[in-house]
């Protein structure tokens, strides 16, 4: 399978860590890592292929474009059979997962840190 | 003569020991008199009636006395007679004076001449009953009006036609600054600001369905001092001296509303706490939550760990200044509340 790993998160700390989870995963490639949802927008548009599986990690308040809207502009070229994205933030706020609900494209609510079960679940979808 | 089981106590006033005599064998065939008192001037008749041990049901007033007569002797009598019945005896030649006496207050008159048992009976009767009746009305509107007046809540009554007060409550003067008198010299528009005028002809149109406890809303009203207020008005109409008026009752929500404004407001600052609690402090948390995991890690190098320390206490510090700033924005709570 050719899976591809993205993590946005603008919190550079965070995003550090996050990188530090997946690594040390041997199911996952190495990261690619990005501080706004529009630099990751950028790399999808012109990466994105119906042959590689995706695994985004999104945060979802980030100062340019928050994960809300990197959703909208991604879900109308992404197909939801390889693309899957899951919401990382720093709460659980019930407004924010009812949100997420609404798109298809949102396989999983995850509250920071990223912690190696979350990837376990990742891995157990994807594998599916 | 009588099925009548009640027996009355009558007081005569004459000074003509023949006339009497006359009016007392009379009364006593009756056979409705209980004790029968004789006063043979207005003195004697004052002393009777401010007596705190007699009772009288009925008295029997003749209208020249030594020490008084004619208007005067009424209205002096009526001074202590309260509201029992007065039934003026008179002679032919007095019949005149003895009708305008009714319009004194007098309940009834007798001709001494054409007096009867009969006719004695029949009046005795007729005003003692034909008075408790106007007493109980007089009391009965007593209550009503007493029900207006002592209020607590503001109340007015006002003319349709013309909007002017017909009558206000003391609750009312109190609460508006307005005297009595002022109030009756103006109409409803006179308390009410410019631009609610139109509000109020909306709600005339509400009031033409009659006899109905309407409720019209919120309004704002104004004081004689210029203060505005909040007010809820209930209205009904009914005849109020011949005119077709409205009462109005007056419930005034201001302090209620600054009161419900401010708990809005301390709602606002507590749910922005909350959300604080959940979002900001949340940040660094998870973030030494990451770091604390992640120094585990045995292949990170120390200089890596150097880097990992100054991370865990800029995140301590980040969230010790949020929790700051969520002690001073609960402060801001107490402030508020001393303030009410």
């Amino acid at each position: 399978m050719n899976l591809k790993n993205l993590i946005v998160d603008d919190d550079e700390i965070s995003l550090m860590l996050s990188e530090m989870i997946v690594e040390g995963d041997s199911f996952f490639q190495k990261p690619k890592k990005f501080l706004d949802g529009t630099y990751a927008l950028e790399f999808l548009r012109e990466d994105y292929s119906q042959d590689k599986t995706y695994a985004i990690i999104l945060d979802i308040n980030m100062p340019f474009m928050n994960g809300w809207e990197f959703l909208e502009n991604i879900e109308h070229f992404v197909s939801s059979d390889n693309t899957y994205v899951f919401m990382l933030s720093s709460s659980s706020d019930k407004a924010d997962i009812q949100k997420s609900d609404k798109f298809k494209l949102v396989k999983g609510y995850f509250t920071k840190p990223l912690q190696k079960e979350h990837l376990e679940q990742i891995q157990e979808l994807i594998s599916k | 003569m009588s099925k009548n089981l009640n027996r009355y106590d009558i007081l005569v006033v004459e000074d003509n020991p023949g006339d009497y005599l006359l009016v007392e064998d009379f009364l006593l065939e009756t056979r409705v008199t209980k004790n029968i008192r004789l006063a043979k001037d207005f003195h004697s008749a004052r002393d009777i009636l401010k007596g705190e041990v007699s009772h009288i049901d009925l008295i029997f007033l003749d209208l020249s006395l030594p020490d008084l007569e004619g208007e005067e002797l009424i209205s002096r009598i009526k001074e202590y007679s309260k509201n029992v019945p007065i039934i003026i005896l008179t002679g032919y030649t007095d019949v005149d004076f003895a009708i305008k006496t009714l319009s004194l207050g007098a309940s009834d008159y007798l001709l001494k001449d054409v007096l009867n048992t009969t006719v004695l009976h029949k009046s005795i009767l007729y005003n003692i009953e034909r008075n408790k009746t106007m007493v109980n009305l007089k009391e009965s509107e007593q209550r009503y009006s007493d029900l207006f007046h002592f209020s607590p809540l503001p109340m007015w009554v006002y003319d349709k036609k013309s909007l002017k007060f017909l009558d206000v409550n003391d609750a009312a003067i109190e609460h508006y600054g307005y005297s009595y008198e002022e109030f009756l010299a103006m109409d409803i528009t006179d308390i009410r600001p410019p631009e609610e005028i139109s509000a109020l002809k909306d709600s005339m149109i509400k009031q033409r369905q009659p006899n109905k406890n309407i409720y019209h809303g919120e309004f704002t009203h104004l004081k004689k001092n210029g203060d505005r207020i909040r007010v809820e008005i209930r209205s009904n109409s009914f005849l109020f001296r011949g005119l077709q008026a409205q009462i109005i009752l007056v419930n005034d929500v201001t302090e209620r509303n600054l009161h419900i404004e401010a708990v809005e407001k301390q709602n606002e600052i507590l749910k922005d706490i909350a959300w604080t609690q959940s979002h900001v402090v949340r940040a660094p948390l998870a973030r030494l939550m990451g770091l604390v995991n992640a120094m585990k890690n045995e292949r990170i190098t120390d200089s890596d760990k150097e880097i990992f320390y100054n991370h865990i206490l800029k995140s301590a510090e980040e969230l010790d200044e949020i929790v700051k700033s969520v002690v001073s924005k609960s402060q801001e709570i107490n402030v508020n509340s001393q303030n009410e």
